[in-house]
């Protein structure tokens, strides 16, 4: 064990201060290659029988991960420098480059040439670090030459090449007598898998042939966009207050618009147009110049239609640009209760700027989901056809990719990534990386909403496993005898869920008191139990964050047997729980309230529908009857005192499904029933998160986990308030009880749904609640606007969700029962922890909703449904139409030239030749203009015959239509409110 | 941090069961009864023994002590990190001193003290195993018998990998470390130092490696030892004949 | 023969424990001294540079046994009001323990002392060797205060010269690493503030502090009106008086040093210890000249 093998070398770092390590160089690392006569036979993990043996430069392994990742790319050697490099610069590079390492099943052999006696190089001077770094890649590859001997002089050894797309570096690797190529040139080579062409990412990297070509055809092509300043330039600019900077989030209904929030000018910057946006994409940090004041515009008061951007239609490159603004379209989409940037008048011009560099890139390591524009000119079987990518995510722009399987892949869904966007490219290029399956399939397209919402769907692995108990669980003696756990177990504990639900977080009791006084008990399972911090499980949890709920499948957030057995407070059996439990009195004045761990029994796990059937069957006096009624009567007196206290009444347009259980296909779908029943179940959790907020905040002022609802800025209602004003009721927007007010004066005797319209458009108009650690801003901001609550915190659905269980941990630690977990303590801990809470939170939400908009796709594919429906806005090409039966919105054009466009890129909608409006009658010309008027919020025909308002009744056709480019979309069309069916109707 | 690389490497190319390079100069203070350069690694002790000699006038609580001497140019950092290894450097001199007692026979100390100074010249990881050490050798060089033969060692769990003889990158983890001086005939420890929290398994573990390297150590010491009395025989002769000549 | 040896020798060591002035007297007598030196010269030099890593620089030096180790360590400091211009040195002497068996640690020592008074002249009043305006990062807002202590391990005479000769040849070896000032008035290594804007760029080499003269020292002694020249501790303790000369590369004399003792010196003597001092410094800057070259190639 001691050092005979090592020598020293040692290197300086050089910082303010200088630090001196030791670097030991060996000569008992092995080459990993059965050819080496050296080398250990265990510790052979190359093919004796490959052709050749790769190494791959740092720039390869950082660009070029999807095509090392491809099975056919096998027998790679990867040296430590590398390694090093790709850990420095790209930690999710590096991630997927150590587990194809590790895999068993692949050819990847690390050697660590760093410190290997004959393969460390020292930084010779005036060399920078990155020539060193090259050298001692080609020296390590030099090496490796010389280790690979023949046994026989039949053998034929692997030869050793060096893939790198430096030609500076291959010229001096040749001269030095090594095989280098670039990454291009050997996928060609492999003429076996032509996959593997498609697989190499795009940009700077081609080979000479090919850059000879492709300079001659840039020489001809414009420069569309200008080229992006320097970061220096940048910094001094923003320094000098001459740019901004922000994240660019791109609108969701034009791709060509988008917004900066920028703090600098203290409100959204407007950035209109493809020329602006320069090559930014959503989500990129970039800075922006604004524009004079006499350039600014307004957000476009027109729904996008084909030819909307100002890009040239001369080449062909143009032709496809009127294919893609086609295909961006605004299809048909569920209600989206999303942030989204505020709306605005035409008359009301906002700040408006140009992006002038890139800050920092968001382009996904994980790839778009999409598919490729049809081919206008069938590329011959096997060639190289450059091809368009169309994201299902309309934010993305297109992109712009090589295949030679253009045609077997013009039917499937696939992922492919970004590698660059040049100033001369219409489109950024990217590169194919895998195939997900044929488009309008469940499956895929499932998998699609998964991908592109970030969520994690690979199984626990076996280490998460390892930190779960043994099925079948009990409660031992040892958790009966501690005495920090309460046996609760005589308590008449029910559970109150939605029907099928297995994950049971909360139970519930209430018994009365000698003293008169109720004991009101919330029991959530004790999941901290299991979950112990700094586990794989933790970790595993955390970086999850949430359960997420699609409407055929749910992905979970803990493995399943904790999910749905351990931690889950199922009926007739004990579990382990962590409850709060209140003294109050008949009037729900709380007297008292205590924390503690406990052992319960739950005696009935009910459905929402069996609980309210049960409060409501005045036959029924057994234990668990009287006390929901009893619970009943307490929640209504809560909600009562929180709607007093200004607590909204919003509302989502939530949509339920029902299943085939064999086809996992959609039978039924409806608005989402909400008793009594589940009010009281959600009363009761909101006074225990309530009741814990207060105690963490109490016990740990900087260090509790809470979560807020920002009051809503006055402008954020804006839209709504014009659209009021129009339709003559008025909101009090100046605080959340005169919104609560307000909003519950606004109905119309004749539209039964209108007040639920509003209130869900009142909805959209805020920002989502979030979590944050109590030591991340000033107490004020800990207000919940929605719940009208001074502190709320989430602590009641410890399974599924991992706020609920950092929660638990902090209410132990404040009674003394753990200490405090080190992530609470710390700020920076509490803030990577809550970004990725909201993050996850959200992705969550949106994956939730997507699945909801798949499946009611596949709902209407062989149905053609007349449904009630409201106007929700009104613009000078169409309206956009709400039906609230499904939870679906969008687009209805006027013009059949509008209609026509957006059908020949995708969807399709039209005005019906026959009078629709049971406001106006009268047919549309087709060539004269609507007039819209924002003050009044309608929109009338030229010849003033037909009139929309905004909230006005509508009845729309709902049907499916597929159209060239292979995307099945929901096509609303206007009908006379009179084929309503009388069931149809709302309210 | 990746401690131990998937291959099996330290940052510094070690593995984890290896002990930095040891270098041992005995005898180098021509001023001293003793003395011993000790280098493992980047860090390097020098110890010097006086005595045994008469015990001066005053006060001693003690016929044996052990001073380890920090210097701020010894130190990474600024000089508030010296003040901070310089409290440390004060316990592990109580430390050693009690050890010393116990190893030195007690007829040596009857009417004699002494005296061993360590002075620090660069510290980085495992400083007491390194003072210890030199120390012990210094005590040798100067001709003061043991009762046991003894080695110090350093030892850390990172990334529940145990690592032997830390260096300072990975000594500066908060990670369960614990250092010991080894009895290597009585298989017994005799001052054993942890820091951060662990449990016992893991203390077991790191108990059982530093262990492992402190036989390590005494073998390479001893080889030093007795290399430098060969030295010292072979050089004796040429010295008293130059005198011999003077005279 | 090997007993008869040994007790030649343990009767030369009784006898120069008990006389030891008579012992001396009688090697002077034959113009050598008792180790074998000629009165005239010094003792053999020995410089090790950059052998503490934790220090910015450092040096070992070693004059026969005399040994003394250097190092510096730098630190950013505030600029003093009245010299926003100036960084600072500051220089320190510890006695190690072990340098002696007469030390006690944890007692500040006169010697130490001295030997502090004796570098400061040397370095900052007199030679003016480093000019603090080279330790400026920003006027008025960053300077290095560059920390030189110096620890004599082995304490066998002419400590003075051991110590000036360690202390020139760390200053001599000190880089002062490329910081900027930010706007918040934090010091950042210049290549990490270039970072964001040009990460491949090569690492800018850090400075040489340039030092505007480099004084040596030479300590002599007056032994029976003969002159000793580079004093061992013994010497120290038998010399009537002993005179420290430091001159530098321009051979201008820039101190001398009587520490009293028990005889004068004349014009001519000290005339002599200036000679000898100058012949000294020729051969001493050649073996610096010769360690910093070596030094400055192995990086």
């Amino acid at each position: 064990m001691l050092h005979k093998k090592a020598f020293i070398k040692k290197t300086r770092k050089g910082k303010i201060q200088q630090i001196v390590r030791e670097h030991y160089l060996r000569d008992d690392i092995y080459s990993g290659t059965p050819w080496d006569p050296e080398c250990d036979a265990g510790a052979a993990k190359l093919s004796k029988d490959a052709k050749h043996y790769l190494v791959a430069d740092t720039n390869v392994v950082l660009s070029q991960m999807d095509f090392l990742e491809h099975a056919a790319v096998e027998d790679v050697i990867i040296m430590s420098v590398v390694l090093d490099e790709v850990r420095h610069r790209n930690q999710s590079v590096y991630q997927r480059l150590r587990s194809l390492c590790a895999s068993p099943t692949r050819r990847f052999y690390v050697f660590a040439n760093e410190h290997h006696r004959d393969t460390y190089i020292k930084q010779e001077p005036g060399e920078s670090v990155n020539d060193r770094n090259d050298r001692a890649i080609r020296v390590a590859t030099k090496w490796y030459m010389s280790r690979l001997e023949p046994a026989s002089q039949a053998d034929q050894v692997p030869e050793i090449i060096l893939l790198t797309n430096d030609a500076e570096n291959r010229s001096r690797a040749q001269s030095e007598g090594l095989t280098a190529i670039s990454i291009q040139a050997y996928a060609k080579s492999r003429t076996e898998c032509p996959e593997l062409m498609d697989l190499v990412a795009a940009g700077n990297l081609e080979d000479e042939a090919e850059t000879a070509a492709s300079r001659a055809k840039h020489a001809k092509r414009a420069r569309i966009y200008e080229d992006h300043r320097g970061m220096a330039d940048i910094t001094a600019g923003l320094k000098a207050g001459k740019y901004h900077q922000g994240t660019l989030r791109v609108s969701r209904y034009n791709p060509f618009e988008g917004w900066v929030g920028s703090e600098s000018v203290g409100e959204d910057i407007l950035i209109s147009g493809r020329v602006a946006m320069n090559r930014a994409i959503e989500g990129d940090a970039v800075a922006i110049e604004l524009l004079p004041e006499a350039e600014w515009r307004a957000a476009s008061a027109t729904l996008p239609k084909a030819g909307a951007d100002g890009a040239p239609a001369e080449d062909a490159e143009g032709a496809e640009d009127m294919q893609e603004d086609g295909g961006h379209i605004m299809e048909v989409v569920p209600m989206d209760i999303s942030e989204q940037p505020p709306e605005l008048t035409a008359a009301s011009k906002r700040p408006t700027g140009k992006v002038v560099g890139i800050i920092r890139r968001n382009w996904r390591t994980r790839g778009y989901c999409g598919s490729l524009q049809p081919q206008q000119r069938a590329s011959a079987r096997g060639s190289t056809a450059s091809v368009l990518f169309c994201p299902v995510e309309r934010r993305f722009p297109m992109i712009r990719l090589q295949t030679r399987q253009a045609e077997a892949l013009a039917d499937k869904r696939i992922v492919v990534v970004i590698d660059s966007w040049e100033a001369d490219s219409h489109y950024p290029a990217g590169h194919y990386v895998r195939t997900l399956g044929t488009i309008g399939d469940r499956d895929t397209e499932t998998e699609v909403l998964l991908i592109e919402h970030d969520i994690n769907t690979s199984p626990f692995t076996p280490a998460v496993h390892a930190c779960v108990p043994q099925l079948p669980w009990s409660v031992t003696p040892a958790d009966l005898d501690d005495p920090n756990r309460q046996d609760l177990r005589h308590l008449p504990i029910c559970s109150v869920d939605p029907p099928g639900c297995k994950d049971i977080d909360d139970a519930l009791h209430v018994v009365e008191l000698p003293n008169g006084n109720l004991e009101l008990g919330v029991h959530i399972a004790d999941v901290t139990h299991f979950l112990k911090p700094a586990t794989a499980i933790d970790d595993e949890a955390a970086s999850r964050a949430t359960t997420t709920y699609l409407v055929q499948r749910r992905i979970d957030m803990l493995p399943k047997p904790l999910t749905e057995d351990i931690c889950s407070l199922r009926a007739d059996v004990e579990r382990l729980a962590f409850s709060v439990v209140w003294e109050m009195t008949q009037s729900a004045d709380v007297v008292s309230v205590r924390f503690t761990k406990s052992v319960i029994k739950s005696r009935a796990a009910l459905t929402y529908a069996e609980a309210q059937s049960r409060i409501d069957d005045e036959r029924l006096h057994d234990e668990i009857s009287n006390s929901l009624r009893t619970m009943n009567r307490v929640a209504r007196i809560l909600r009562k005192r929180r709607a007093d206290a200004g607590a909204l009444s919003l509302a989502s347009p939530e949509v339920k499904f029902e299943i085939d259980t064999e086809t996992h296909d959609p039978l039924d779908v409806g608005i989402y029933q909400i008793r009594e029943a589940n009010q009281m179940v959600e009363e009761m959790m909101l006074l225990a998160n309530v009741t814990v907020a207060e105690h963490t905040l109490r016990a740990f002022p900087a260090c509790a986990l809470l979560r807020r609802h920002p009051v809503p800025a006055p402008r954020q209602f804006d839209p709504l308030l014009r659209a009021a004003a129009a339709a003559g009721f008025s909101l009090d927007c100046s605080t959340s009880k005169m919104l609560a007010e307000s909003l519950d004066k606004a109905v119309r005797a004749d539209d039964a749904y209108f007040n639920k319209l509003v209130r869900i458009m009142a909805t959209r108009c805020m920002t989502q609640a979030v979590y944050f650690g109590s030591g991340e801003c000033d107490p004020p901001e800990y207000h919940h606007y929605g719940l009208a609550a001074p502190l709320y915190t989430h602590f009641t659905s410890p399974i599924r969700r991992y706020a609920d269980v950092v929660v638990h941990r902090v209410l132990a630690a404040s009674l003394g029962l753990a200490p405090l977990p080190e992530t609470a303590r710390d700020r920076d801990g509490v803030r990577s922890l809550t970004d990725n809470l909201n993050t996850r939170h959200h992705n969550a939400q949106m994956a939730g909703r997507a699945s909801v908009e798949l499946h009611t796709l596949i709902f209407f594919k062989d149905r053609v449904v007349v449904a009630d429906a409201r106007i929700t806005k009104v613009r000078s090409n169409g309206l956009i139409i709400f039906v609230p039966k499904y939870g679906i919105e969008g687009p209805v054009y006027f013009t059949p030239k509008d209609a026509a466009a957006s059908a020949k890129g995708g969807a399709r909608a039209a005005i019906p030749k026959q009078p629709v409006s049971a406001a106006a009658a009268g047919s549309a010309p087709p060539e004269s203009e609507y007039i819209l008027d924002e003050e009044k919020q309608t929109v009338t025909s030229p010849d003033g015959k037909v009139c929309y308002t905004i909230f006005d009744k509508a009845a729309v056709r709902i049907a499916v239509e597929e159209t060239h480019g292979q995307r099945r979309h929901l096509v609303l069309t206007l009908v006379d409110r009179n084929e309503l069916p009388e069931s149809e109707q709302m309210g | 941090m990746e401690f131990v690389s998937p291959e099996g490497l330290r940052l510094d190319g070690r593995r984890p069961k290896e002990l930095r390079k040891l270098r041992i100069k005995l005898g180098s203070l021509d001023g001293t009864d003793g003395s011993a350069f000790v280098q493992l690694g980047n860090t390097k002790v020098l110890a010097a023994v006086f005595g045994p000699r008469g015990a001066p006038t005053g006060a001693r609580s003690s016929a044996i002590s052990c001073v380890i001497a920090v210097s701020a140019i010894s130190v990474q950092g600024d000089r508030r990190s010296k003040e901070r290894l310089g409290r440390q450097a004060t316990e592990f001199s109580r430390a050693l001193t009690n050890a010393m007692e116990q190893l030195v026979p007690a007829d040596i100390l009857k009417n004699a003290c002494i005296d061993v100074h360590v002075q620090v010249l660069q510290a980085d990881g495992g400083l007491f195993a390194a003072c210890a050490n030199a120390a012990l050798l210094a005590l040798a060089n100067a001709g003061v018998p043991l009762r046991d033969i003894c080695a110090a060692c350093h030892t850390g769990l990172l990334e529940s990998t145990a690592l032997v003889d830390l260096s300072a990158q990975e000594s500066m983890q908060q990670a369960p470390q614990a250092a010991i001086l080894y009895e290597c005939r009585t298989q017994s420890i005799a001052i054993m130092q942890t820091d951060n929290k662990m449990s016992t398994t893991a203390l077991e573990e790191l108990l059982e490696l530093a262990t492992e390297g402190c036989i390590a150590l005494v073998t390479a010491m001893r080889q030093a030892l007795i290399s430098s009395t060969v030295q010292q025989l072979s050089t004796s002769a040429p010295h008293a004949s130059a005198a011999q000549r003077r005279d | 023969m090997a007993a008869a040896e040994i007790t030649d020798s343990l009767e030369a060591d009784a006898f120069k424990k008990l006389y030891p002035d008579q012992f001396y007297a009688r090697f002077i007598a034959d113009g050598i001294r008792p180790d074998g030196r000629p009165l005239g010269r010094a003792r053999t030099a020995s410089i090790g540079l950059g052998a503490v890593s934790t220090a910015d620089s450092s040096a070992l030096v070693k004059f026969g046994n005399s040994t003394a180790l250097a190092g510096i360590k730098l630190e950013i400091m505030v600029p003093k009001d009245d010299t926003p211009n100036q960084g600072q040195l500051s220089i320190a002497v510890e006695m190690a323990p072990m340098c002696s068996p007469d030390m006690r640690p944890g007692r500040p020592s006169d010697a130490a002392q001295v030997l502090v008074e004796q570098l400061n002249n040397a370095l900052l009043a007199s030679a003016k060797a480093v000019n603090l305006d080279d330790l400026c990062i920003d006027p008025g807002k960053a300077a290095w205060v560059a920390y030189l202590d110096i620890y004599v391990l082995d304490s066998d005479g002419s400590l003075a010269d051991v110590t000036l000769l360690a202390a020139v040849a760390a200053l001599a070896t000190l880089r002062l690493p490329h910081v900027a000032v930010t706007d918040g008035g934090n010091v950042v290594p210049s290549s990490e503030a270039a970072e964001a804007a040009a990460p491949d760029e090569m690492a800018v080499e850090p400075t040489k502090l340039q030092l505007r003269s480099v004084p040596l020292a030479l300590t002599c002694g007056l032994y029976k009106d003969q002159l000793i020249v580079g004093l061992t501790a013994e010497e120290e303790a038998l010399v009537a008086t002993s005179v420290t000369t430091i001159v530098d590369d321009q051979g201008r004399l820039i101190g001398q040093l009587k520490a009293g003792g028990r005889a004068e010196m004349d014009i001519a003597r000290l005339q002599d210890c200036i000679e000898a001092a100058k012949l000294r410094y020729a051969e001493l800057a050649g073996i610096l000249q010769q360690a910093i070259t070596q030094y400055d190639g192995s990086g």
